[in-house]
């Protein structure tokens, strides 16, 4: 294994580079920004990605996938952070496909997964009971009855769960001591589904489950358990997501730095005092520290490393501190055009914020870093 | 060079490491273990002196280094592999020389056959132990206003002046050093880099007494010393060129220094073992977050030493984080050390023993110390502000302030 893309992986990262310049724009945001009722993401973009192949890519040949490498799914998020392109991959692709292909028995697979590869059918995890991410902390209950189970619980902060078609979601079970996930269809009786106006405009949603009644056959039974083929799919989405953030801190680095080399005070460039060189060089060296921990948390995925884990929450957490520090000094170096809606370093500013906190923020994967080495 | 060949290569080093490094040198290297090399190199046990034997007739001191001059012969992969395999089997270095990590990469560089032969093969030998003079008293962060000079009188060079700095210069053998051989001319464009031998006649050695108790620098002071032209490395005044190029050497050095290569506190048991026991009764999570944080950085920084190896040997350009390495773990270790003394409390206060109470523990004493030397870290080799400038400057394009 190797820290250095492949071939094929590198022209993936330069067609998703390109593919995001032309076809979605930040100018994008201010379109989702203006249609709040929408899903928070362009459907024709999202359908041009899955002709692309990179709804497939996951999964493997025999399940309808590309079997592709994680190294190369990551440059894809980490291209769409460039331009903030939002689309269903992490919340669809990564994060449920990862579930159902991990958890999911042969029959359940066969039902489920080649629609979720096509986009036909939308899915979405709902896991999170609290406002900060905690996806052992759950207190929906799925009661036995019958010939199946009934759920109710409340879901808040579902990223993706306006208009899925499906939703996993973790509940225990009556007497059981650790979470399962359940496929629930949205359209069953007793759902509630509020929709959130997040700073990024993208989909989040508040879900209501109210004496949802599912079939046996509704409880993902594959040879993994729920639990812990949700804590596998976790991981590869906070590995995506540290990609994108690493995407998206570089770009609002890149725009500060040719700010800095362009900006004129004092009759010289800015970026020739030194107290402001400083604080960019500063930067650049936390910036390379993350973007080694997301490449590493990438390559052990791949590799399937038994350190995974630690090198996930690694990736989560620096990237998450480090967007936080270069979108800080962003705008203060930037000054008050920064602070403007016309200056588009808002927008990443936001959208870094909402990928700091999802799946778990700096301190959530400090804590977890250190159990991992008991600590 | 195929992937089989290399796992052959990987197997044989194994193997021959297994059969020749002894059992007690496969333990953390402490820095009163360190074997020096040179003409007084001293062993602290059989073990020591069997294995610098050893690995000197291998000529693994300088493995990637041509064999006619006392190398390994081996190429960055083959490297790579012995380093990791050393690091796998806990092998200590079998001795410690800045000739080997910085003298010798610019001599195979810029100097002549005869100064190949004359200077590579003793020390890969161990024979000769190099210290380097760059520092002046009031040439530091602006090291090329240095103005120990060196006139031209016939064959030789007369030498006066004198350089601050000098790690371990009272025991060395010979010295690397700048001169100004030139002050009319722009200050970098009058510099040369020559080499001498520090028993002549008019070298006198003064250590300097640290603030940690001991005393690795040195003040030397040249008076009259007179010193053959042929120690001229590279051409006459065309020094900085020279210090430059050693200068990348020795930050690669130092970050395989931290790399597990030498000297290794084992930080981590420390802290677990401090955390978990009765000591750690009173640590509260604001210091606990702050040592996990700091155990995350380090981490990020070895993956980034990997990750430019890779990248270079893949052809990419690595300088931007060959620049950041000095600062990163500098900045990381004096970090590091001010947790470790927050954890540790009053009992991270000690000096010695010597009160005639058994108070402080071994481990307890290394870290105050250790804490002390990192103070050091961050200044010495270039400042952590001129490695930023070197950032801003060549990684990021930033453009020089102009006076208006």
């Amino acid at each position: 294994m190797s820290l250095v893309l492949t071939e094929e992986e590198v022209l993936l990262a330069d067609t998703a580079k390109d593919f995001f310049a032309q076809h979605s724009p930040v100018s994008k945001v201010r379109e989702l920004r203006a249609n709040p009722k929408g899903l928070g993401y362009d459907a024709e973009l999202w359908q041009k990605m899955v002709e692309m192949g990179w709804s497939a890519i996951p999964f493997p040949e025999e399940l309808g996938g590309l079997g592709f490498s994680y190294q190369g799914l990551g440059v894809i998020f980490e291209m769409s952070g460039i331009t903030l392109a939002s689309s269903p991959l992490l919340n669809q692709t990564v994060l449920s496909g990862e579930c159902l292909l991990n958890g999911a028995n042969p029959k359940q697979l066969e039902l489920y997964l080649e629609r979720l590869i096509s986009g036909e059918d939308c899915w979405s995890l709902a896991i999170e009971e609290f406002h900060r991410h905690a996806p052992d902390s759950v207190k929906t209950l799925a009661k036995k009855s019958g010939n199946g189970y009934i759920i109710s619980g409340k879901k808040v902060f579902c990223f993706g769960g306006v208009g899925a078609t499906h939703y996993l979601v973790s509940a225990v079970e009556e007497g059981a001591s650790e979470v399962s996930l359940w496929i629930v269809e949205a359209q069953s009786p007793g759902i509630t589904i509020h929709s959130l106006s997040s700073i990024d405009h993208r989909n989040v949603a508040n879900i209501e489950f109210n004496q949802v009644v599912l079939t046996n056959e509704a409880k993902l039974s594959g040879i993994v358990s729920g639990k812990r083929a949700l804590e596998l799919a976790l991981d590869k989405g906070r590995a995506c997501l540290s990609s994108e953030l690493l995407g998206i801190t570089q770009t609002v680095f890149d725009m500060t730095i040719e700010y800095m080399k362009q900006r004129v005070q004092f009759d010289r460039p800015i970026a020739s005092f030194q107290a402001l060189q400083h604080r960019a060089a500063i930067m650049y060296t936390q910036i390379e520290l993350a973007r080694s921990a997301v490449k590493a948390a990438l390559e052990s995925i791949d590799a399937k490393d038994p350190d995974m884990s630690k090198l996930v929450s690694l990736a989560k957490a620096l990237t998450s501190n480090v967007a936080e520090l270069v979108t800080n000094e962003a705008v203060q170096l930037h000054g008050g055009i920064a602070v403007t809606d016309e200056y588009d370093l808002g927008f990443y500013l936001k959208r870094a914020r909402v990928a700091q906190a999802a799946l778990g923020d700096v301190e959530f994967h400090q804590a977890r870093y250190a159990s991992l080495i008991n600590i | 060079m195929s992937n089989n060949q290399l796992e052959q290569f990987r197997s044989e080093v194994r193997e021959w490491l297994d059969a020749n490094c002894p059992a007690s040198l496969r333990t953390p290297l402490t820095e009163d273990q360190i074997v020096w090399g040179g003409s007084h190199v001293e062993f602290q046990s059989d073990d020591q002196k069997i294995w610098f034997e050893k690995m000197r007739d291998k000529g693994w001191f300088a493995p990637d280094w041509p064999k006619e001059f006392g190398g390994g012969g081996l190429n960055p992969d083959e490297n790579r592999v012995l380093e990791q395999e050393m690091r796998r089997l806990k092998c200590r270095v079998p001795q410690i020389n800045l000739g080997i990590w910085m003298l010798g990469p610019v001599v195979l560089e810029f100097g002549t056959e005869e100064q190949k032969k004359e200077l590579l093969i003793p020390m890969t030998q161990g024979k000769i132990r190099w210290c380097q003079g760059f520092s002046e008293p009031n040439a530091g962060s602006d090291l090329a206003s240095l103005k120990t000079s060196a006139v031209v009188d016939g064959d030789d060079f007369i030498i006066n002046g004198s350089k601050i700095w000098t790690s371990h210069g009272n025991h060395s053998d010979w010295i690397y050093m700048l001169v100004r051989t030139d002050s009319t001319v722009p200050k970098q464009e009058g510099i040369s880099f020559i080499v001498l031998d520090l028993r002549l006649p008019g070298v006198t050695i003064k250590p300097i007494e640290m603030i940690s108790g001991v005393s690795h620098f040195s003040q030397i002071f040249f008076d009259q010393v007179r010193v053959p032209k042929k120690n001229l490395i590279g051409s006459l005044n065309g020094g900085w060129t020279v210090a430059k190029r050693l200068l990348q050497f020795e930050r690669k050095a130092m970050s395989k220094f931290d790399d597990g290569g030498a000297p290794d506190f084992n930080y981590l048991s420390f802290v677990k073992k401090y955390l978990s026991g009765p000591e750690g009764e009173h640590v509260t999570s604001t210091i606990k977050n702050s040592i996990v944080a700091g155990l995350m950085a380090d981490h990020a920084y070895k993956l980034t030493t990997r990750r430019a190896f890779e990248e270079g040997r893949a052809g990419m350009n690595v300088s931007g984080l060959a620049s950041s390495f000095k600062y990163i773990s500098g900045e990381l270790e004096k970090k590091r050390l001010e947790d470790v003394l927050n954890m540790m409390g009053y009992r991270g206060l000690g000096w010695d023993n010597s009160g005639g109470y058994d108070e402080f523990s071994a481990e307890e004493l290394a870290f105050t110390h250790r804490w002390l030397i990192s103070k050091t870290i961050a200044i010495a080799g270039g400042t952590s502000e001129i490695q930023l400038n070197i950032i801003a400057k060549r990684v990021l394009g930033l453009p020089d302030w102009e006076a208006k």
